[in-house]
């Protein structure tokens, strides 16, 4: 069966969903303010009043399947995050200020959204040093600019690892792109890692400028926007109804919507990859296939162990600070040994916690708020998002 | 004279019938039953709960203790004695007197150990150093105080110690702890330099807590010059973990750039403590 979703906002500006705020202007959905204690109070709450048709929900749950990288990538279209470069170029005057940053959080697509700025604006695109370069704290990356010079950084997170070489060489860069001695540019950078660096360098003064929180309705369309013509019917599994709005806006599944915008913190990659990794097909027995798609809310809190030993948070919290690690450079980052780091990244990743992307380490979508608030409650350093 | 004598004692206590006998075996019983409840309850919650919360709920364990206790006293001395002034003031004569030459320091700990439970100069969860002993506090009892050291070491310190000797407590109930790490290096170098790779080694460290000061601080001395990193970690017992990582990665930084450590002489020689 042909998708009969349509987006009902598909022809927005390029800002859709992409708006940009401040750093500190940023608030997340109301949901994410409740702390842990009244969540626990709510599941206590959801297991008394458990009834026979959540019940039957789960056995049904239990009979689907995850549909294919392949199959999704026919049904679904790539997050395209132009619009977020859009927004970038109708907020940001380069010539105001040496540097202006732009933050996402994990999956936020920051790096693509500045390369298409860099594109669009014609900025000399700073390209990430090699590991050796990273590991010695080489600093001919930043020669070649000058006073003149209109400049990009996709990603700083790849431009430094937090040990004493990376940490200085990273400084120095900053400074003196603060004082403007290298031009103008823009920086992309994770939220992680901009906590860490306007700690442990200090980085008040240049403007930080991020997406908005998407609430429930925000993510619906942008949903409804990211589907292709050949997706199957989209069915909430809690409502067994369609889960995104229809063209007039009508309908959907609000309460998973916004319970998805919540979880994700309102960022709309993050909410993006869960929703991807929530999509479940008929099993093989069931209904033919194409014929209906579900979503199906999970929850990646339960991949985490209650208990976690320092080394666990340790090893999550490096990889947050640094937007994802290769085990190599995970190493050089961690106070244990490389059989210690890489067992525990290997425990990680077969739990779930952890996924690979780019030969890269980093924490799983659906496990993200859950990791950020436990490091939160364990005094780690955690972002601003 | 005898039989008046017999009259006085006998209206000291009660007649002990077999209901007050029941009732007494099972205040008896249900406080130590509450005692071990409360005890294993708190203790077992507390080692699932982290920070402030942990904290929090250690403390508990002795005024949970002394709270059933003197609920159990306030039950059972009416069922033994009359409650009379007389009686009370004769019930507490003897038992001054057998407290003040039988039981002096036994009940000196029980009574600092009280004191403990209300003005808390250690709680469980606690860095404290009692005597020269450093450990974390585990338990606090009636009359002892546990303390582990960092040696993993059990030592049952006396509440005695709490009226003459200084008590340091390195986190009072907190989760902050100052730790501290030195480096004595040989005088001819570049104090700024160091100064500042000791500080960038504090802000690489994994075990770092931000939100609170990391201070290099420098002494001059005859053979050198004393450097420490005074920072804190995520957490009081990463401190040793904490102090390991800052002093091997500065060792690292600074033999790399070429810097000497200072030869002090014996008489010079510092003891290694993680504290100063």
């Amino acid at each position: 069966m042909a998708a009969t979703q349509a987006s009902p906002h598909a022809d927005d500006g390029p800002g859709a969903g992409h708006e940009l705020s401040t750093l500190a202007d940023f608030v997340p959905p109301g949901l994410t303010r409740a702390n842990q204690w009244q969540r626990s109070w709510r599941a206590v709450g959801r297991w008394m009043s458990r009834r026979e048709s959540t019940k039957a929900r789960s056995a049904r749950e239990q009979t689907l399947a995850r549909p294919s990288g392949e199959r999704l990538a026919r049904w679904l279209l790539p997050m395209d995050w132009a619009p977020l470069a859009q927004a970038l170029q109708q907020r940001l005057d380069l010539a105001a200020h040496p540097v202006t940053f732009l933050i996402t959080p994990p999956y936020g697509g920051h790096a693509l959204a500045i390369e298409h700025f860099a594109d669009a604006e014609g900025l000399t695109r700073l390209a990430a040093p090699s590991k050796t370069a990273l590991l010695s704290g080489d600093i001919t990356w930043m020669h070649s600019l000058s006073a003149q010079s209109r400049w990009a950084i996709p990603a700083l997170e790849r431009h430094f690892l937090r040990r004493v070489d990376g940490l200085q060489s990273v400084r120095e860069f900053l400074e003196r792109a603060q004082s403007g001695a290298l031009g103008s540019g823009v920086i992309g950078c994770d939220s992680w890692s901009y906590a860490y660096l306007q700690q442990a360098v200090g980085l008040d003064g240049a403007p930080a400028l991020t997406p908005r929180a998407l609430d429930g309705k925000a993510l619906g369309d942008l949903l409804a926007a990211r589907l292709s013509p050949h997706c199957p019917t989209l069915l909430s599994s809690r409502t067994q109804a369609p889960l995104l709005p229809d063209a007039s806006g009508a309908g959907g599944d609000t309460r998973a919507l916004q319970r998805l915008a919540a979880n994700c913190r309102g960022h709309s990659g993050l909410a993006w990859q869960s929703f991807q990794a929530s999509l479940r097909e008929p099993g093989a027995d069931d209904q033919p296939p194409d014929a209906v798609l579900w979503y199906v809310l999970m929850q990646g809190d339960a991949a985490l162990p209650a208990d976690a030993d320092d080394t666990l948070l340790l090893v999550l919290h490096a990889l947050l600070l640094h937007g994802g690690l290769d085990d190599d450079s995970l190493c050089q980052v961690l106070p244990f040994s490389r059989h210690e780091t890489v067992h525990t990244r290997l425990k990680l990743t077969r739990r779930g916690v952890l996924c690979e992307r780019e030969r890269r380490f980093q924490v799983a979508p659906l496990c993200y708020t859950g990791v950020r608030q436990l490091l939160a409650e364990r005094h780690y350093l955690v972002d601003a998002l | 004279m005898d039989d008046a004598a017999t009259g006085q004692y006998a209206k000291l206590f009660n007649d002990l019938d077999s209901e007050a006998l029941i009732t007494l075996g099972v205040v008896l019983g249900a406080t130590i039953l509450l005692i071990i409840l409360s005890q294993r309850g708190l203790n077992w919650l507390a080692n699932r709960l982290h920070g402030q919360a942990r904290f929090r709920t250690f403390a508990l364990v002795p005024v949970t203790r002394l709270l059933i206790l003197v609920a159990a006293l306030v039950i059972s001395v009416p069922i033994i004695i009359k409650p009379s002034l007389g009686n009370m003031i004769a019930l507490l004569g003897v038992a001054g007197l057998a407290i003040g030459f039988a039981l002096k320091d036994y009940v000196s700990s029980l009574i600092a150990g009280v004191v403990s439970a209300v003005e808390m100069p250690y709680r469980p969860g606690d860095w404290v150093e009692i005597d020269g002993v450093y450990g974390e506090v585990k338990h606090v009892g009636l009359r002892t105080v546990d303390v582990v050291t960092a040696d993993d070491d059990l030592v049952a310190i006396p509440h005695l110690k709490l009226w003459d000797s200084a008590i340091y407590n390195a986190n009072n109930g907190g989760v902050s702890l100052q730790c501290v790490a030195s480096f004595y290096l040989h005088p001819e170098h570049e104090a700024e330099w160091v100064r500042t790779a000791l500080r960038d080694v504090a802000l690489t460290s994994a075990y770092l807590r931000f939100g609170k000061p990391v201070v290099v601080v420098a002494e001059e001395q005859p053979w050198g010059t004393h450097y420490r990193i005074r920072a804190y970690p995520l957490d009081p017992r990463q401190q040793f973990d904490f102090v390991t990582d800052l002093t091997v990665r500065s060792k690292a930084v600074l033999s790399a750039a070429g810097i000497r450590p200072a030869l002090l002489p014996p008489d010079a020689a510092l003891p290694a403590r993680h504290r100063h």
